[in-house]
């Protein structure tokens, strides 16, 4: 047993700290929030620059070939500082779904742009009936001329508005089960018949509303075999939720942390509030579940390097522990701070919304404690 | 990162030695079937921690000739933790520390190896006694008389058997006074005056009362200094920064996705239920996230790494764990959930229902709510949260450093 991070990763944790303390202060996080397109490219120019976008894509295909446990280090600072970026989607969630469906000749003509950052791709899997499991998949792609064609919308997607391709998980045949039949189709944002429209309310990473009408997509944009691509999509979003578990513990324990800090200096009746016990509960209560999910994950992580048959469980297990923890320690530290917490300004609120809708993205703790079921033959 | 436990050949050797021993010394069905999860009766316990100290297997090579090295002391925590014995082996290796780091060179003599070896029984401060957080509120009080002492009062012990050769007595001078001083005593309790009563609890009892009445007990008995009972309460309460033994398998939460998996409802099994499913599932998480923070602590403790609210994070967090553990359990096994082992229908040998003991009893006995919430929130900063102890020294060093005179600590006896 060794927790400990290896020397050239503590170097990578020091330096994606550094970088996002520099880049990323509160305020330049309200701002992309406030923008419409919740990007800022000069930020993702920036972690493309120093290699993030290539992390867990393999070097023949231009990535650097990092561990996950690699990229969790970096997510973890990310969600720290509430970092808003499309690279879970395209770097991880794209990229692994290219890696375990398509063929050598799409790795090679895809991979390279997600790992340098020149093209952003965003995966497009929830629909009005929102879920992450097979039976939800039902946009319709029917064959006509040596093509497909999308008709329908999806709803929920991460960073479509910025993308420059979408991956789309699409039914193109009816199974004998609701895994059967479904296929990934890589498809031009700026094809005619896509529309894309950022979702609004109290969202953190921004999501959207893809429309295909009549939508003409070349057979050769199926990734992997037409109508087998979910155990294909399983594998890309077990691994992708691995990172994303990380993003959520680094944001628990940053609420956390200003909990911690604003009970010790924010006075009332003369003394820190961190003096009264229901404050040092609530405070508590945030340190065990930023412990949970910074520990959950990190065993996921690991386990996914491994190879572990297990890593399954323990990617869902972490999933769960993040999806009910995060939101929970952003409740305890608004209870620690009362009305300043509530000023976007301050940056708590920043949090907050990430933890609301990220609990969500992926699956939720009912669908990761049902797919643990599943894999545990309970 | 690697997250699994790995156990040398040496270690697994001596697992299979410990779990042989424990089967043929735990009587009892329950004992000696391998899926024990509740603990063994009071009867056989004082012969079991004479029979481990026989062994040398309550000490550590490191302070004694014989012992366990620390490697092979983990296994037996492990297996002595699936008998609900965890907290034998490690009150006693605080009762050690405590008289190695406070007693006179007689009592080291004295105690040290009869207590090692399992030949002499000596009962601890239950960490339910008000003395064991704040020896200034320790219930019985000490006067002087003469050279000797005088205790009364009544106050909560550990240990194992009905009756003790010896108890480790903190106790208090006149909490009125001008400034009342907390000292510990090693009283003989055969001794006039002593009367011990063991009340019915909920879950198994190895927590006493003893009553002091007018007890008599000379000089030598005096643990440390006068006014030492705070050395003793911190050196009882620095078992509570070791970390717990990495969790091998937590048989509760396997035994209950067993039942479920294997139990039918209408035909289909119980875990079949989403609902059901969910639970399980949680129980799952909260037992997995326990092993975690175990690996965590173990992992700080081995790399030297300064342990502060992890390990009473660890217990808390393990504490909780059994109540929605209880829950879950009466939820998804109903009824039969409240039946113990002597109920032919109890299912999984009654361990759904001494979790709801364990559950409302707030743990096992080696657990402290208001203590361990007082160290999370002073590792957090939010000083002043554990009272200041009558007579305790401003730091460590202090008490370590002070020089002798009128007691051996050189400070004038209090009590004088």
């Amino acid at each position: 047993m060794d927790l400990a991070l290896t020397e050239i990763q503590s170097l990578l944790q020091n330096s994606a700290r550094e970088f996002l303390e520099a880049e990323m202060p509160k305020s330049r996080v309200l701002e992309i929030d406030d923008s419409e397109s919740g990007f800022a490219v000069e930020i993702w120019e920036m972690m493309c620059e120093i290699g993030w976008s290539g992390m867990v894509i393999p070097e023949e295909y231009g990535g650097s070939g990092n561990t996950f446990t690699d990229l969790g280090i970096v997510q973890e600072a990310m969600g720290f500082y509430a970092c808003p970026s499309p690279l879970l989607s395209s770097a991880v969630l794209c990229s692994q779904a290219i890696l375990a469906a398509g063929d050598e000749s799409q790795k090679q003509a895809l991979l390279p742009s997600i790992a340098s950052g020149q093209q952003i791709f965003a995966f497009a899997l929830t629909e009005p009936d929102y879920g992450w499991g097979p039976g939800t998949v039902r946009l319709p792609a029917s064959r006509s001329n040596g093509n497909f064609v999308l008709n329908g919308s999806k709803l929920f997607i991460p960073d479509a508005n910025v993308a420059d391709q979408l991956i789309v998980a699409a039914r193109t045949s009816s199974g004998d089960s609701p895994d059967q039949g479904i296929s990934m189709i890589v498809v031009d944002k700026d094809a005619p018949g896509v529309s894309v429209r950022v979702q609004t309310g109290w969202i953190g990473p921004k999501v959207c509303e893809v429309n295909f009408a009549n939508v003409q997509v070349p057979e050769a944009n199926v990734l992997g075999a037409v109508g087998g691509a979910w155990p294909a999509i399983d594998k890309a979003m077990e691994r992708a939720t691995g990172a994303l578990c990380a993003y959520m513990a680094g944001g628990t324990q940053k609420v956390f942390e200003m909990a911690q800090e604003y009970s010790q200096t924010r006075i009332a009746f003369g003394v820190p509030i961190g003096t009264f016990q229901r404050v040092q509960d609530h405070v508590i209560d945030a340190l065990n579940e930023a412990d949970s999910a910074k520990w959950s994950a990190f065993d996921a992580l690991a386990q996914i390097d491994d190879g572990d048959p297990a890593a399954g469980v323990a990617v869902s297990m972490a999933k769960a522990v993040v999806s009910d923890g995060f939101p929970r320690a952003c409740d305890c530290s608004h209870h620690v701070h009362g009305g300043i917490g509530t000023d976007l300004e301050y940056g708590l609120t920043q949090y907050t919304k990430r933890a609301r809708t990220l609990q969500h993205y992926l699956g939720d703790a009912i669908f990761h404690k049902a797919r643990m079921a599943r894999l545990m033959a309970i | 990162m690697d997250f699994r436990y790995h156990y040398s050949d040496e270690q697994e050797r001596f697992r299979q030695e410990v779990q042989a021993w424990l089967r043929a010394n735990l009587t009892g069905e329950r004992s000696s079937s391998p899926s024990a999860v509740t603990p063994v009766g009071l009867g056989p316990l004082t012969s079991i921690a004479a029979l481990l100290g026989e062994l040398g297997w309550l000490a550590l090579t490191e302070t004694y000739d014989s012992g366990l090295k620390q490697d092979l002391r983990i296994v037996l925590l492990q297996e002595l933790e699936g008998h609900g014995l965890l907290w034998l082996a490690r009150e006693i290796t605080g009762l050690l520390q405590a008289i190695e780091d406070y007693g006179s060179s007689d009592q080291h003599q004295s105690f040290l190896p009869a207590i090692a070896r399992g030949e002499l029984v000596c009962w601890t401060p239950s960490r339910s006694s008000e003395s064991t957080i704040d020896p200034a509120s320790a219930p019985v009080q000490v006067t002087r008389d003469g050279d000797d002492y005088i205790l009364d009062g009544t106050d909560l012990f550990l240990g194992t058997g009905s009756s003790p050769d010896y108890l480790c007595v903190p106790a208090i001078s006149d909490p009125e006074g001008p400034s009342p001083f907390a000292s510990a005593f090693l009283v003989l309790a055969s001794l006039d005056g002593v009367s011990i009563s063991t009340p019915r609890r909920l879950t198994q009892g190895h927590e006493h009362q003893v009553t002091f009445d007018q007890v008599r007990v000379p000089p030598y008995c005096l643990l440390g200094d006068e006014g030492g009972g705070w050395a003793l309460s911190s050196s009882l309460r620095s078992l509570d920064m070791e970390p717990l033994p990495p969790l091998t398998e937590d048989l509760r939460v396997s035994h209950l996705l067993e039942y479920a998996s294997e139990t039918l409802h209408e035909g289909v099994p119980l875990s079949s239920e989403p609902n059901r499913q969910q639970l399980l599932m949680q129980a799952y998480i909260d037992s997995r996230l326990a092993s975690l923070l175990r690996r965590r602590d173990a992992w700080m403790k081995s790399t030297g790494q300064e342990l502060t609210y992890h390990v009473a994070q660890t217990r808390d967090w393990e504490r909780r764990a059994t109540e929605r553990l209880a829950e879950i359990s009466r939820t998804v096994v109903g009824m039969y959930a409240m039946l113990d082992s002597d109920d032919p229908h109890a299912p999984s040998l009654g361990s759904f229902e001494y979790v709801q003991r364990l559950a409302v009893a707030e743990g096992p006995p080696e657990s402290d709510v208001a203590g361990d919430v007082a160290i999370i929130a002073n590792a957090l900063g939010f000083g002043g949260h554990v009272p200041e102890v009558a007579g305790a020294p401003q730091s460590w060093d202090e008490d370590h450093n002070a020089d002798s005179a009128e007691t051996t600590s050189g400070r004038p006896s209090p009590l004088r």
